[in-house]
C-alpha cells in the first residue's frame, strides 16, 4: 500500500535524523534512544498492522481497531511532550532573569 | 536604620522623575530598577538621583522587584519597601508602613485600599476605598479569598504593591515567579515562613495615567494561573 511505503520513508528519514543529532551531540544518548525507540515502533506499527489490532484486543479496545490504539498513545504521548517543554521553557526563564539580574547589579557595583 | 525605596518601572518616563524626587523629599534612598524599559525611564530616574539597576530585557514585575531586593541585602539596609513607578502611591505614607517594622510590632507590613480597623494614626482617614473602579474592586474581591484560600492569611487587600519588609525577614522570602503573581508568592511566602504580617491603610490614586498603564482585568485573572503553575513546577 502506498501509506505504508511513504510511511516508512518517513520513517527512515527520521531515524537518520536522530542518528545524525547523536554524531553532533546535539542530543544524548537516552534522548536518542527514546527517540528512535518511537520511530521504530511506528515503522512496526505501519508494516504489521495486524499486530496493534491484537494488541488493542488485549488491552481490552473490543471494538477498536489497533490504529485507535496508536492514536491513543500517539495522544498521550503528545501531551507529555508538550508538559516536558512548558516545564523545560520555565526553567529557562529562571535562568534568564538569573543572568539578566547578576548583569543588572554587577553595573551597578562596577560603577 | 537604614531604609531603601525599591521602584520597579517600565517605560515610566513621563513619571519616574518627579515619583524618586517625591521619595527623596522624606530623606529616603531610591533605586530604580528599570525592566528594559524602551524609552528613558532610566535617564530620567538618575537625573532625579535615584541608584539605577537596568534589567536588559523585560523580565516582570516580580523579576525587577527582586532584584531590589537581592540589591538592598547585599547593601545592607534594613527596611526595604516596595513603590509603584506610577504615581499611584503616595511617599508619604511610607512612614506609616516603616513604622511597625522599626518598632518590632511586624516583619512585614502591606498597604491596604480597604481596611476598616482604625488606622494607627487616626488622621490618616480611611484609605481610598471610593475611587477604586468597581470591576477592579470585584478582581480584588476574588484575589483576597484566592491569598486566602493558598496561604491562610487573610487580608483586606490583594495585589497591593506598596509593601515594606525588615531584611531579616526579607532574607527568608525567595520569589521565583517573575510576573505579576510575584503579589501572590511573596504573601505565599510569609505564611510559610510564619512572618509576622501587618496591614496599614494607604490611599491609591486611580489617575488616567495609572489606569492605562494597569494591566487590563483578564490579564489580572490569568496572574492568578500562573501563580498555581508556578507553585505545581517550582
Amino acid at each position: 500500500m502506498l501509506i505504508q511505503i511513504i510511511t516508512i520513508i518517513v520513517v527512515l528519514f527520521l531515524l537518520t535524523r536522530v542518528g545524525s543529532k547523536l554524531k553532533r551531540k546535539e542530543i544524548n544518548f537516552k534522548e536518542a534512544f527514546f527517540w528512535g525507540l518511537i520511530w521504530f515502533l511506528v515503522g512496526i506499527v505501519v508494516l504489521y498492522p495486524k499486530l496493534v489490532d491484537k494488541l488493542a484486543k488485549y488491552v481490552g479496545l473490543q471494538s477498536a481497531t489497533g490504529i485507535d490504539l496508536v492514536v491513543y498513545i500517539a495522544v498521550a504521548l503528545a501531551f507529555y511532550l508538550i508538559f516536558r517543554l512548558f516545564v523545560h521553557v520555565e526553567r529557562i526563564e529562571r535562568d534568564i532573569t538569573k543572568i539578566i539580574r547578576h548583569i543588572a547589579i554587577k553595573d551597578e557595583n562596577d560603577k | 536604620m537604614s531604609i531603601v525605596i525599591i521602584i520597579p518601572t517600565y517605560n515610566e518616563a513621563q513619571k519616574i522623575y518627579n515619583v524618586v524626587k517625591s521619595v527623596m523629599s522624606y530623606g529616603y534612598d531610591v533605586v530604580v530598577v528599570d525592566d528594559g524599559s524602551k524609552d528613558n525611564t532610566q535617564e530620567q530616574a538618575r537625573r532625579a538621583g535615584a541608584v539605577v539597576l537596568r534589567h536588559y530585557i523585560n523580565r516582570g514585575y516580580g523579576a525587577a522587584l527582586s532584584t531590589g531586593n537581592q540589591w538592598a541585602i547585599k547593601n545592607e539596609y534594613n527596611v526595604i519597601v516596595h513603590f509603584d513607578g506610577d504615581g499611584q502611591h503616595n511617599a508619604g505614607e511610607i512612614k506609616n508602613l516603616v513604622n511597625p517594622i522599626i518598632r518590632e510590632k511586624a516583619d512585614v507590613v502591606i498597604g491596604s485600599r480597604f481596611i476598616k480597623e482604625p488606622p494607627p494614626n487616626p488622621h490618616l482617614g480611611k484609605g481610598g476605598e471610593g475611587s477604586v473602579p468597581i470591576v477592579r474592586r470585584v478582581l480584588i474581591k476574588l484575589a483576597i479569598v484566592f491569598t486566602w484560600i493558598f496561604s491562610g492569611i487573610k487580608l483586606t487587600d490583594a495585589h497591593n504593591g506598596f509593601r515594606a519588609f525588615s531584611a531579616r525577614a526579607l532574607k527568608k522570602i525567595e520569589c521565583k515567579q517573575d510576573g505579576m503573581s510575584y503579589a501572590s508568592e511573596v504573601i505565599d511566602q510569609i505564611a510559610e515562613y510564619k512572618l509576622r504580617i501587618q496591614e496599614v491603610p494607604v490611599t491609591i490614586e486611580y489617575t488616567d495615567y495609572s489606569k492605562s498603564k494597569g494591566e487590563s482585568n483578564i490579564k489580572k485573572m490569568l496572574v492568578g494561573l500562573k501563580f498555581i503553575w508556578g507553585k505545581l513546577i517550582r
